[in-house]
């Protein structure tokens, strides 16, 4: 890990230490401020605008509606206090900045292979989110259909992936990939915040699954999202020493949920909050498959050589409570 | 003991920003492919700049070139990638890579709509280089075609199967070239 990393690490437990911030399990966006590191959370309810710009398939009321189910839906979490307010049409554009959230197409001929992207304007004085937008690229086939539509990639999905960023989710690394021809596709994913889309087509993406519940649950938790839940923490080592950055997945044996999160310190400490109460198995794998810098920034540090391994036994997560996974020693 | 335990895990993000775009995968051999030029550099200056008409601000990277093994370069190739600093405002465009000076990549790179390069598949088009005991290696390894995962050419991918399979840069530039069915470059070219 670079002396930049350890820094922020650093900063980050002592801002933790001090201050009793509550559990944070997550993934989420984090923000250098001096010597100090911000979780970003938005304002609520966030105040939004759709573009005024259809698409070929794709009409403005399309696109208005598709929105408002990707917002519901996060709202709909029932462990979890997010709101929006929809406040109009704009031909405000998602690229320009001008102190207003907007979502919608925009044209990005730069970005091949990028579907949506969230961006955020953020004061550095203060930490303030000015503005946080979403686009769509439109030089890609897009469609509402509700049956999907083949050759064309669903709004709905896309726009539920970019608003859990909105609300300042990072990603998940529930997903798995294959080798198809000579690029890749996305077989299975057990989160919506998982970066890469499914085919075209699918409307797989349109539903969050229990790793997105308890992410949101996490950063916005309503009054029983404590209560009712449990959290595993523990430490990832490789050689007894710890380990940044491995995935580790906690697998709910009588639910069958599945909830993800990171080790984010050097002694390669993690906790994943939000979980079914009840044995579980915890995994660790590295993040070798993939985009690192689409988890973690910096990434220098992360170690991906090693096997998956699990943990040496069952831990019973409690209702309302946490448990002590103990240590997991990988190898390569 | 909850309230303890919270207080003993460090769980927040670690950066700046993360990555928030929702993409298709690339594989190394459509990169190399779509590039127009792939280049072994070093990370030199990183700029921000504003444009005036929209208010978002880009950086731009300048590498200098040490190898090409696709397309030419001079010594430096300046890269444009979204989100910066300005003043006292970040745009985050989250989802492109970040780069340090002094720091070794493999770059994928195409021509950027209003001059200069960009990366294909923004992050996905970056190759991390380090400097180890070992050699000098590509981390994470990168998934090529064939041959480098038990899972075949075209199986799953199965994270941690890679564990203990080492690729150094020269190996990496190579299996590009060939995929490119072209011998490697063996040098810049000026």
């Amino acid at each position: 890990m670079t002396q930049r990393g350890r820094a922020v690490l650093a900063a980050a437990v002592l801002v933790g230490a001090a201050l009793a911030v509550p559990l944070e399990a997550y993934l989420k966006f984090g923000l250098v401020l001096g010597n100090d590191v911000r979780v970003l959370r938005q304002a609520l309810p966030v105040r939004y605008f759709v573009r005024d710009l259809p698409v070929e398939g794709v009409s403005v009321a399309d696109l208005d509606t598709a929105v408002s189910r990707a917002f519901d839906a996060w709202a709909g979490v029932a462990s979890a206090t997010v709101r929006a307010e929809r406040v109009g049409l704009t031909s405000a554009s998602p690229l320009e900045e001008d102190g207003i959230t907007v979502i919608g197409f925009a044209l990005q001929p730069d970005l091949e292979r990028t579907l949506g992207a969230t961006h955020y304007t953020i004061d550095i004085t203060t930490g303030r989110i000015v503005e946080a937008d979403i686009f769509l690229n439109s030089r890609f086939d897009w469609s509402v259909a509700a049956g999907g539509e083949p050759g064309r990639f669903d709004v709905e999905s896309i726009a539920l992936h970019e608003v859990g960023h909105l609300f300042g989710l990072g990603h998940s690394a529930l997903g798995e990939t294959e080798r198809q021809g000579s690029g890749r596709r996305l077989l299975a994913a057990g989160s919506v915040m998982f970066p890469i889309a499914f085919p075209p087509g699918s409307l797989e993406g349109r539903r969050l699954r229990p790793d997105d519940v308890a992410g949101i649950s996490d950063l916005y938790p309503g009054p029983r999202f404590q209560d009712e839940t449990g959290s595993v923490t523990g430490r990832v080592t490789r050689n007894g020493r710890g380990m940044f950055g491995a995935h580790v997945v906690a697998f709910n044996l009588t639910s069958g949920r599945l909830v993800g999160n990171f080790t984010l310190s050097d002694d390669g400490r993690f906790a994943i909050a939000g979980l079914d109460p009840g044995p579980t198995v915890l995994r660790v794998e590295p993040l070798d498959d993939g985009d690192v810098e689409s988890f973690l920034q910096p990434v220098t540090g992360i170690e991906t050589d090693f096997r998956v391994t699990y943990s040496p036994q069952l831990v019973i997560v409690p209702r309302g409570g946490s448990v002590d996974g103990g240590v997991i020693e990988v190898s390569r | 003991m909850r309230l303890v335990l919270t207080l003993l895990v460090t769980v927040l993000a670690i950066a700046p920003v993360l990555d928030a775009t929702t993409s298709i995968p690339a594989g190394v051999a459509e990169l190399a492919r779509e590039a127009s030029l792939v280049v072994l550099g070093r990370v030199g200056r990183v700029t921000a700049v504003q444009d005036p008409a929209t208010g978002r601000v880009e950086r731009h990277v300048t590498v200098v070139a040490e190898r090409v093994a696709k397309g030419t370069a001079r010594d430096e190739v300046v890269v444009v990638v979204p989100g910066g600093t300005a003043g006292r405002y970040r745009t985050v465009f989250v989802g492109a890579p970040d780069f340090e000076p002094g720091e070794s990549v493999v770059l994928f790179l195409a021509p950027a709509v209003r001059g200069g390069w960009r990366v294909l598949g923004l992050g996905g088009g970056v190759f991390r280089v380090a400097d180890l005991a070992e050699g000098r290696l590509v981390i994470p390894p990168p998934i090529l075609p064939q041959a480098r995962s038990p899972a075949g050419a075209s199986g799953r991918i199965v994270r941690g199967a890679q564990a203990g399979q080492l690729v150094t840069v020269d190996e990496f530039l190579a299996r590009v070239s060939d995929l490119l069915d072209r011998p490697p470059a063996r040098g810049r070219v000026p």
